[in-house]
């Protein structure tokens, strides 16, 4: 088994990779797996419970961002930079919730865990409360969910966000002020 | 101190603080491992060696469309996808020697339907199985042929023509997909317009691009029978191509989350884009031809092609969705653009 430390591995500047391209080689196979590797330990979790935050659904969460690793490894060799590589798999976590959000139809929507059977070891009231905030997350509109999850949970700013969505900054301001408001609003509502 | 947001913050942390995914590491690994595999030689073996399990599929949508209840069985859906599952050869002329992996997912699929503005394209995504971890373009282009659409206000001008998608490969910055069939398929047959060759053709683009997942800035070379033509339905292909601005070859009306036959639960979401008079959506509940109930929304941006979201209210019942652009210039206008869906509220 070959093993390299971080600092022996090839930086290769954007353009030179783009070069490389045509000429895959198992060097660059083996960097595209060791990034992988360490995007996962990194950031799987953490993935995973966003696309839950889109989709209040885990099984679902999880096929998502297992298909934006795979997408991400196939493309190892434009992305390179774990930033990148990163910001890649968020995005691509983000569509393909949002896909499948949108193929499971809207009667699905309000698919969330039901409150009033709360897990043995978990302390009933907390329970209702995660549950009540997923639900009232899925009857947000889709940009403003998503919007709300990258800004609240993934801690992004807003060129970031914008950059992820492919919307405007004034766009992610408009369903930033809105989701947060139409949220609010809905867990006062449901608030015993 | 605490700012405002940061009950926002502690509320999203907070909902998901005790997920804990399984392990997947070994499963990545595995994934990965087939794609680098295939990456040596691009894809365009994988993809190839789906193609029979593509044209099985396009069979099964078929018969899905004809018994799709609000599907009258007459559309361009039921007419014709049967006619590609000869067109590709039988299961073990390209399959590999191990069958890759494969899973049940919905392809980005774009078809034609007539609009105000003449022939323009519509999105739906069509479920079908193809291989796990890597894109299947040429299933998608191929059920994008055949015009597989639930919604039977939308066509495909190929689907008489006997054309499938060989195969399609990624390389170089250049998406390549192989279209099969007839020979004549270089020629814009008598019957069909100049206009709706160039949509036909945009399909495949827009099809092809949509499944890679790489944006539509990808340029498209067109192949037929495995070699480059100057033309495809007298189309000019000798180069790659490019997609069309989607204001002039796009609908500039679509409804994006309910697929024609879908079951919703009042109240429901209606969202989609469009380029709409003044940000104005407008839309209609419709039984038996009669409009029973309607309003509208705004879309975020007047005039381009702007994402709207709708909430509507109804009783149970079958009804006919109707979002649309309407005509404010009394009549003057070159009339409704729309897109419509028959759904069943529960």
């Amino acid at each position: 088994m070959i093993v390299m430390t971080a600092d022996e591995r090839p930086r290769t500047p954007r353009r030179d990779a783009r070069t490389a391209a045509s000429t895959p080689s198992g060097a660059e196979r083996w960097e595209a797996d060791r990034g992988l590797e360490e995007l996962y330990s990194a950031h799987y979790r953490s993935l995973v419970r966003l696309s839950m935050l889109l989709l209040a659904d885990q099984e679902s969460a999880e096929e998502v961002v297992q298909d934006a690793f795979v997408a991400m490894h196939r493309r190892w060799r434009r992305l390179r930079e774990p930033e990148k590589a990163l910001a890649y798999v968020r995005q691509a976590v983000v569509n393909r919730s949002r896909s499948l959000l949108r193929r499971r139809g809207v009667q699905a929507r309000h698919l969330v865990p039901d409150p009033t059977e709360p897990r043995p070891d978990d302390p009933a009231q907390a329970v209702v409360r995660r549950a009540a905030v997923l639900a009232a997350l899925q009857q947000l509109p889709e940009r403003q969910r998503e919007v709300l999850a990258l800004r609240y949970y993934a801690d992004l700013d807003e060129a970031a966000i914008a950059t992820a969505l492919g919307i405007s900054r004034g766009s992610v301001k408009k369903h930033a002020s809105r989701g947060a408001s139409a949220l609010r609003t809905l867990l006062r509502e449901e608030a015993p | 101190m605490t700012t405002p947001d940061d009950d926002l913050r502690r509320l999203l942390n907070e909902a998901v603080v005790d997920i804990e995914p399984s392990p997947a590491l070994p499963t990545l690994k595995s994934r990965t491992k087939a794609t680098t595999m295939n990456r040596t030689r691009p894809w365009i073996f994988a993809a190839a060696g789906a193609v029979a399990a593509t044209a099985a599929t396009v069979t099964v949508v078929a018969l899905t469309s004809n018994n799709a209840p609000g599907t009258d069985g007459d559309g361009p859906a039921a007419s014709s996808p049967t006619s590609t599952a000869t067109a590709t050869g039988s299961p073990t002329g390209s399959a590999e020697p191990s069958t890759p992996a494969t899973e049940s997912r919905a392809l980005p699929a774009y078809f034609t339907g007539d609009t105000p503005t003449g022939p323009r394209l519509f999105r739906e995504f069509v479920r079908a199985e193809v291989p796990t971890g890597t894109p299947a373009i040429a299933e998608a282009v191929t059920l994008s042929l055949a015009g597989a659409a639930k919604d039977p206000d939308y066509y495909s001008p190929w689907a008489d023509l006997g054309a499938s998608a060989g195969a399609a490969s990624y390389e170089g910055g250049t998406l390549t997909v192989d279209i099969s069939g007839s020979d004549a398929l270089r020629d814009r047959p008598d019957q069909m317009s100049k206009r709706l060759a160039s949509v036909a053709v945009q399909q495949v683009l827009y099809t092809a691009q949509a499944e890679l997942g790489e944006g539509n800035d990808v340029p498209v070379q067109l192949l037929l029978n495995g070699g480059r033509t100057d033309t495809i339905l007298g189309v000019p292909t000798a180069e790659p191509l490019a997609v069309d601005d989607p204001m002039s070859v796009q609908s500039t009306v679509w409804v994006s989350n309910i697929t024609e036959g879908d079951e919703v639960t009042s109240p429901f979401t209606v969202e989609g884009r469009g380029a709409f008079f003044e940000a104005h959506v407008a839309w209609q509940l419709l039984q038996g031809g009669e409009v029973v109930a309607s309003g509208a929304g705004m879309a975020q941006e007047c005039c381009m092609l702007s994402p709207y979201s709708l909430t509507i209210t109804a009783d149970p019942g079958d009804y006919l969705l109707r979002v649309y652009d309407e005509d404010m210039s009394g009549g003057e206008g070159p009339g409704e653009a729309e897109d419509t869906k028959n759904i069943t509220v529960r």
